[in-house]
């Protein structure tokens, strides 16, 4: 009879252990949802022809990026290490050189030391090597317009992230185009950092669905996005969400801006108009100087929102945390009914 | 949000009940019973373990540390242990020793699979 009591009460501490571990989380960490920042939003212009920029939102903070390299094509892998260079080449002046051909075009090169360094860091693991990349010869990389994908000419950077809830991130971004003319303009021998020659063309914004997996690649699971932008600009926005592992498709109309915060481009990205989509038709200040630290947001266009997404955090957390208790009740009740049925049904021999 | 925590919760589940079935049945667990113990106790254990993970992925935004990790690890082996003992016919291994390596194989399980796909 003791050794029946005793085992009883083995079960219940058993119990009572899996019951403190489900409500540890809920009441521990309920207020230590972490706002996003330092995020980043990169467009690369597909070929003339599409008119398509494929968006990715991206925390160079946070390591990873293998879902995003595995599902992607590694031609425009190599363009966005090739953009992530051109945009912050003010941090790696080490590796970068201008250079001017015969016919007094300036261009850039890239050492294949701080390629390979830079995709490394970018996509761990991808085995990127600056051989495979357009542009290669003799050890380092020429970066022209007519590099990966087309041009390199066209960047998207976030202007407000504001978290929605549910895993919803709603995103203003500025289109900016890179290479105005020629190569130039681009590379002076003193203004390696492009941001002087940067002219914003529109803006637009869309919706990304955070569809996260419990691991480290935060920023893979940030979803991949199609804007397509060849009827009525990025007025319309539509995101049409490449279908991607890990990644999930958000609706048309769930995509589309809100009438009020939605720009008017008068300007019609990617034919070399320059104007700032307020329909004045007039260039917009430069990108200021980059961020010279290494691995985090390097350019101020780049973040910002972090006040409103603290803000929108507090419900956001409330949301999440009845969400959670909910799913947690839940699972409680399965807990319990397999422990009843194995106590009950499966009794000792 | 709810679609994709209970996803995560019975992809975590079904990889568990699966790897671990197989493993017993490796290890020579052979009667039906025993199978049916080895369903309900990860059915018992496993979705504590994974809304303790889910829940702090979802309130901090980062994967739970490893000591998180392995004390719930730890207390889901004993956990099972437990509720194998005096229970199951087969006794090849003690329900310590085969409730560790089941559940080390689940977990690598897991792991190469959140790695590979």
């Amino acid at each position: 009879m003791k050794n029946r009591q005793k085992k009883t009460k083995r079960a219940a501490a058993a119990v009572f252990a899996l019951l403190l571990a489900l409500l540890l989380p809920a009441a521990a960490l309920a207020d230590a949802w972490v706002p996003p920042d330092n995020h980043y939003i990169y467009g690369f212009e597909t070929d003339a022809g599409a008119r398509l920029v494929s968006l990715f939102l991206s925390n160079y903070a946070e390591t990873g990026m293998t879902t995003y390299s595995s599902g992607t094509p590694s031609s425009k892998l190599h363009s966005v290490v090739l953009k992530d260079l051109e945009l912050n080449a003010s941090q790696f002046k080490d590796g970068l050189t201008v250079n001017t051909d015969a016919a007094g075009v300036q261009y850039m090169t890239v050492t294949a030391e701080r390629y390979e360094s830079r995709a490394g860091s970018l996509f761990p693991n991808s085995g990127m090597r600056a051989a495979d990349c357009p542009g290669y010869s003799g050890g380092s990389i020429t970066v022209t317009a007519s590099n990966v994908n087309g041009p390199i000419d066209i960047a998207a950077t976030v202007d407000k992230v504001t978290y929605e809830g549910d895993y919803v991130y709603y995103v203003d971004f500025s289109v900016w185009r890179v290479n105005v003319g020629s190569l130039s303009a681009v590379y002076g021998s003193t203004n390696v950092v492009p941001e002087a020659k940067v002219t914003k063309l529109t803006g637009g914004s869309c919706r990304f669905s955070y569809f996260g997996r419990k691991s480290v690649e935060n920023i893979s699971t940030w979803e991949l996005a199609l804007i397509d932008y060849q009827t009525g600009g990025f007025a319309s926005a539509s995101a049409v969400l490449e279908a991607n592992v890990a990644y999930r498709p958000v609706s048309g109309s769930q995509a589309a801006p809100p009438a009020s915060e939605t720009p008017s481009p008068s300007a019609e990205p990617g034919v070399g108009t320059e104007n700032d989509g307020n329909g004045d038709g007039t260039e917009t200040e430069a990108l200021p100087e980059a961020d010279t630290r290494e691995g985090k947001g390097s350019l101020p266009e780049m973040r910002g929102g972090k006040e409103t997404d603290e803000r929108q955090g507090v419900a956001v957390r409330s949301g999440n945390t009845t969400l959670y208790v909910i799913i947690l009740l839940a699972v409680v009740v399965i807990v319990l009914l397999a422990v009843l049925i194995i106590v009950v049904a499966l009794k000792k021999r | 949000m709810a679609a994709a925590l209970l996803r995560s919760l019975g992809v975590s589940l079904l990889i568990t009940e699966l790897s671990e079935l197989a493993a017993a049945a490796l290890l020579g667990v052979r009667s039906r019973r025993d199978f049916l113990l080895v369903l309900l106790v990860n059915l018992a254990t496993n979705p504590s373990v994974g809304i303790l993970f889910d829940g702090f992925w979802l309130f901090t935004g980062a994967a739970p540390p490893w000591f998180l990790l392995l004390a719930a690890e730890l207390a889901a082996v004993i956990a099972e242990a437990l509720l194998y003992r005096g229970r199951l016919a087969y006794r090849k291994l003690r329900p310590i020793v085969l409730s560790l390596i089941l559940n080390l194989i689940s977990y690598l399980c897991g792991v190469f699979i959140y790695s590979f796909f």
